[in-house]
C-alpha cells in the first residue's frame, strides 16, 4: 500500500493506492493523523487506485470520520471501484461517509 | 593447597637447616684450634658430613622453588614476573653487600672464618638465584610446548637433580669425564635455550622490557660466576684451600650455571633480533581480534548498522588504512546509505565511477586497482598522489546489498594476505547479516504460530458445535478457521416458546484481537438474547453495548434471523453483514435489507439506518447465510468468488438436504480457490425447513 497527501487550496487530498490490510492500516492511520494535525479544510480521499480494503482499513476511515465532522468539515471518498464500493455498501458505511465517483463530484461537497 | 603450603614450609625449613648446619660445620672446621686445616678438610668423614649438608641445601632449595612453580602453574607468566624479579633483585643486593663486606670491611674476627662465612652466604645467594631462574625459565621453555620439548625438559630436570649426588666429589674440568658430562648437559641446555615461543607473543614494548630484565639476570649471573669460579679459585689456590666449600668444583653448580647462562644469552639475542618483526605479529593478533569481534556480533547484536561499522573498522585496521566506505542499497533491512571514514561522499562516487569506467564492475565481484589515476596522470582524489583501491560487493541471501571500498594512498597498497583477509571479513559480515534476517523471520514466525494457537483455542471454546433452532429444522454447519485467523462467530438462543434467534457475525480485525472481540460478543449475546427479550429491540441493544465495548476503529457485522417455527416466519435484520439467501423452490430471494454494522453509529442513527425484512417460509425452503470469507475467496487470477456466484449456485441447483446444499457451496468455493491459500475464516450455515 502507498499513501500520499497534498493540498487542494485549504482542503487536504489523500491518495490511497494498492491494498489496505491489517498491517498497512496502521501506516494509513498514522498518515491520517499527520494530515489532520494541520488540515484546515475538508478531507478528500482518492481511492481510484485502491484495490482492496480490509476491516482494519475500514476502521481507519470510520475512526477519523467523527473527528473531521466534529470540526465542521466534510469527509469525502471518491473513485472507488465496484468491489471496494460494495464492501462499503454491505457494511452500510455509504450511509455515513460521502462517496462520490470522481474528484469533481467530491468537490461539490466542499 | 594446604598440602603444598606444608611442603613449602617443609622445604624452606630443611633448606635453611641444611645451610645453617653447613655453615656452623664449616666454621667449626675453620676454628683456630683445629690444625692442620688441609688434613682435616680432606679427612673423609668430615668431607662426607659437609657434602651431606651442601647437597641437602641444594636439593631443598630447588624443591622449594619447584613446589612454588607447581602451585602457580595456572597463573600467567606475567603474574610471576614480579616475584622472579624481586628475588633476583634481593640476590643481587645481597651479593653486592657480600662483595662490599669482603673488599672494604675489616674482618671482625679471624680471616679464614670471615671468608668462609662470606663464601657460604654467596653459595646461598647463588643457589637461590639459580633455582629462581631455573624454574622461571622452565615456564618460558614450556610455553606452548610440544611433546618433544616436554620430554627433553623432564629428562634435563632429572639430570640436574642427579648431579646433586656428584656434590660428594670435587670435579675438575681438566678431567675428561667431567668435561664430557658437562658438554652433554650443555648440549641439552642449548636445545632448551632455543625454545622461545613466548617471544612472539610480546608486543614491541614488552620485548624491550624483557631485554632489560634479562640483562639484569645476566649481570647478576656474571657477578656470581666471577665470584664463584675465579675469586674462590684464587682464594682456594693461593691461601692453601682457605675455603671449606669449593663450589667451583661442584658439578651441580657447573651444570645449573651453564643452563642459566645459555638461556639468558639466548633470550637477549632472540629478543633483540625479533624487535623488527614485532609490528607484523601485533598486526596479526589485531586481525584475529577483529575477526572475533565480528563473530561475536552474530550473537549479541540485533543492529545491522553495528555489524557494518564493525566490518569497516576491521577492514581499515587490517589494511592499515584510514579511508574507506560501505555503501548499502535500499532493501528490507537497510535504507540506502553510506558509512564513510576519511573520505567525502563525492570522492567515493568518483572512485566508484572510475572503477566502472575501467570496466571493473564491483557489484559482481571483488575488484582491486593497484594504481588508480584520473586522466592525464592527475590524482584521482585531492591529497592523494597515488591511490590503490579495493572494492568488494556485500552479498546476503544471494542479493548484492551493497559494497565496501578501502583505499590507500600508495600504489599497490594491498598484498594477497590483506585481500584474502578482507574477503573473510566481508563473508563473515554477510553471514551475520543473513543470520539476522533469518532470526527475525524465525521470531516473527514463532510469534505468528503462538498467536494462531491462542486464537484457535479461544475460538474452539467460543463456537458451539450445534444449532438447536426448534422443530422441523434441519441444519448443516460449516466453519473453518484459516491460518491467518479472522473473527467469524455464530450462535443461537431461544427467545420465546416458538422463536429462536440464529445469529452469524464477523468481527473486524484478526488474530488475538479478533478472538478477544469474539469472546466479548458471545458474552453480550447470551446476556441480551434471553427468553422474553423483544426481537425488534435486540439489534439496537447489541449496537449500543458493542459501541461501548469496542475501540472506535472496530465494528461487528452481524445478521439476525428470528425464526418463528409456529408462524413459519423469519424476521431478519442485516447489520452490515453479507446478504443471505432464501431458496423457495427454484426461486432465490436475496435478503438484503438496509442496515449498518454494529458499534459504528449511536442509537438514533442506528435505528434510522436499520430496516427489518420479514419473509415467510414453507417446508422444502432453504436458508443460507455465510461470512465474507466465502465470497471473498480468491483464485489464482485474483478474482473473488462473489455474492452473485453464490446466488447463481443456489438458483441453478436442487438440493436434497441442508448437507447437500452446504456440500455444494463448499465444493464450489474450493474448486474456485484452487491452490490459492485461504486467507480468512469461512463459515456457512444451511437450514432446510421441513
Amino acid at each position: 500500500m502507498e499513501v500520499t497527501s497534498s493540498k487542494l487550496g485549504d482542503h487536504s487530498l489523500i491518495k490511497v493506492l494498492g491494498e489496505v490490510d491489517a498491517l498497512s492500516a496502521i501506516t494509513l492511520d498514522n498518515h491520517f493523523k499527520e494530515v489532520l494535525k494541520t488540515s484546515k479544510g475538508h478531507v478528500l480521499v482518492d481511492c481510484g487506485d485502491l484495490k482492496y480494503i480490509s476491516s482494519a482499513g475500514l476502521g481507519v476511515f470510520m475512526s477519523h470520520l467523527k473527528e473531521i465532522e466534529n470540526n465542521g468539515h466534510q469527509f469525502v471518498i471518491f473513485g472507488l471501484n465496484q468491489e471496494v464500493y460494495s464492501t462499503f455498501e454491505i457494511l452500510g458505511l455509504h450511509h455515513i461517509i460521502k462517496i462520490e465517483k470522481n474528484l469533481t463530484d467530491a468537490l461539490k461537497h466542499c | 593447597m594446604k598440602r603444598s603450603i606444608r611442603l613449602d614450609a617443609l622445604y624452606i625449613t630443611l633448606a635453611t637447616a641444611s645451610w645453617l648446619l653447613l655453615t656452623v660445620y664449616t666454621l667449626q672446621l675453620t676454628a683456630p684450634n683445629w690444625a692442620p686445616v688441609l688434613d682435616n678438610v680432606f679427612s673423609t668423614g668430615k668431607v662426607f658430613v659437609k657434602n651431606i649438608f651442601l647437597s641437602g641445601f641444594f636439593l631443598f632449595t630447588f624443591l622449594f622453588f619447584k613446589n612454588q612453580n607447581k602451585k602457580r602453574s595456572k597463573n600467567s607468566i606475567e603474574s610471576l614476573i614480579w616475584s622472579v624479579i624481586t628475588i633476583n633483585a634481593i640476590c643481587l643486593f645481597l651479593h653486592a653487600t657480600l662483595r662490599a663486606l669482603e673488599y672494604f670491611v675489616e674482618s671482625p674476627f679471624e680471616l679464614t672464618l670471615w671468608l668462609n662465612l662470606i663464601n657460604n652466604s654467596n653459595i646461598l645467594v647463588g643457589t637461590v638465584f639459580c633455582a629462581n631462574c631455573f624454574y622461571f625459565f622452565k615456564r618460558l621453555i614450556l610455553y606452548q610446548k610440544n611433546q618433544t620439548v616436554d620430554y627433553v625438559w623432564k629428562v634435563f630436570e632429572h639430570m640436574i637433580y642427579i648431579s646433586i649426588v656428584f656434590t660428594f666429589i670435587n670435579v675438575n674440568l681438566d678431567q675428561f669425564l667431567t668435561f664430557f658430562s658437562l658438554a652433554l648437559y650443555a648440549v641439552i641446555a642449548l636445545f632448551l635455550s632455543i625454545q622461545m615461543k613466548w617471544v612472539a607473543f610480546l608486543s614491541r614494548n614488552e620485548k624491550l622490557t624483557a631485554i632489560v630484565r634479562f640483562a639484569v639476570f645476566f649481570f647478576t649471573l656474571c657477578l656470581l660466576l666471577q665470584h664463584i669460579f675465579f675469586e674462590s679459585l684464587r682464594y682456594g689456590d693461593e691461601a692453601d684451600h682457605l675455603l671449606v666449600i669449593d663450589s667451583a668444583h661442584k658439578f651441580f653448580a657447573l651444570s645449573t650455571f651453564t643452563f642459566v647462562l645459555f638461556y639468558c644469552i639466548s633470550s637477549i639475542l632472540i629478543l633483540i633480533f625479533n624487535l623488527p618483526t614485532s609490528s607484523a605479529f601485533e598486526q596479526k593478533l589485531q586481525d584475529n581480534k577483529n575477526f572475533k569481534k565480528l563473530s561475536q556480533k552474530l550473537v549479541t547484536t540485533g543492529n545491522n548498522d553495528h555489524i557494518l561499522k564493525t566490518l569497516l573498522d576491521a577492514c581499515l585496521s587490517s589494511s592499515i588504512s584510514t579511508e574507506g566506505w560501505i555503501e548499502m542499497f535500499k532493501s528490507d533491512a537497510f535504507k540506502a546509505k553510506y558509512i564513510r571514514e576519511g573520505l567525502k561522499k563525492a570522492d567515493i562516487v568518483k572512485i566508484q565511477h572510475y572503477a566502472l569506467g575501467q570496466g571493473q564492475n564491483y557489484h559482481l565481484k571483488k575488484i582491486y586497482l593497484p594504481s588508480a589515476e584520473a586522466h592525464n596522470q592527475e590524482p584521482l582524489i585531492e591529497g592523494f598522489d597515488s591511490l590503490s583501491v579495493l572494492i568488494q560487493p556485500i552479498i546476503a541471501n544471494h542479493c548484492v546489498i551493497g559494497n565496501i571500498g578501502i583505499t590507500r594512498g600508495i600504489e599497490d597498497g594491498f598484498d594477497n594476505d590483506i585481500l584474502e583477509l578482507i574477503d573473510s571479513y566481508v563473508s563473515q559480515a554477510s553471514l551475520t547479516l543473513e543470520n539476522q534476517t533469518l532470526l527475525q523471520k524465525a521470531l516473527e514466525h514463532e510469534r505468528f504460530l503462538e498467536e494462531k494457537k491462542i486464537a484457535h483455542s479461544v475460538k474452539e471454546k467460543l463456537l458451539r458445535k450445534d444449532l438447536p433452532l426448534g422443530p422441523n429444522i434441519e441444519y448443516t454447519l460449516f466453519s473453518d478457521s484459516s491460518d491467518h485467523v479472522g473473527g467469524d462467530y455464530y450462535d443461537c438462543a431461544q427467545i420465546s416458546e416458538n422463536v429462536h434467534l440464529l445469529a452469524i457475525a464477523d468481527v473486524s480485525g484478526h488474530g488475538t484481537g479478533a478472538a478477544f472481540h469474539m469472546s466479548q460478543l458471545k458474552g453480550i449475546f447470551h446476556a441480551l438474547a434471553v427468553p422474553g427479550s423483544k426481537s425488534s429491540d435486540l439489534p439496537a441493544l447489541f449496537n449500543r453495548t458493542l459501541g461501548y465495548c469496542l475501540e472506535k476503529t472496530s465494528f461487528v457485522s452481524m445478521s439476525f434471523f428470528f425464526i418463528d417455527t409456529a408462524q413459519q416466519v423469519i424476521t431478519h435484520y442485516r447489520c452490515g453483514h453479507n446478504p443471505s439467501f432464501l431458496k423457495k423452490g427454484d426461486h432465490v430471494l436475496k435478503l438484503n435489507p438496509r442496515g449498518i454494522g454494529l458499534g459504528i453509529v449511536k442509537d438514533q442513527d442506528f435505528d434510522s439506518l436499520t430496516q427489518v425484512e420479514i419473509v415467510h417460509y414453507q417446508a422444502g425452503d432453504y436458508l443460507l447465510c455465510y461470512t465474507d470469507g466465502m465470497t471473498e475467496s480468491v483464485n489464482s487470477m485474483g478474482e473473488h468468488f462473489g455474492i452473485d456466484r453464490m446466488e447463481q449456485i443456489l438458483a441453478a441447483n436442487r438440493f436434497k438436504s441442508s448437507k447437500d446444499l452446504i456440500g455444494h457451496i463448499k465444493k464450489s468455493v474450493e474448486v474456485f480457490r484452487g491452490v490459492s491459500e485461504n486467507l480468512d475464516d469461512t463459515t456457512c450455515i444451511g437450514i432446510k425447513f421441513l
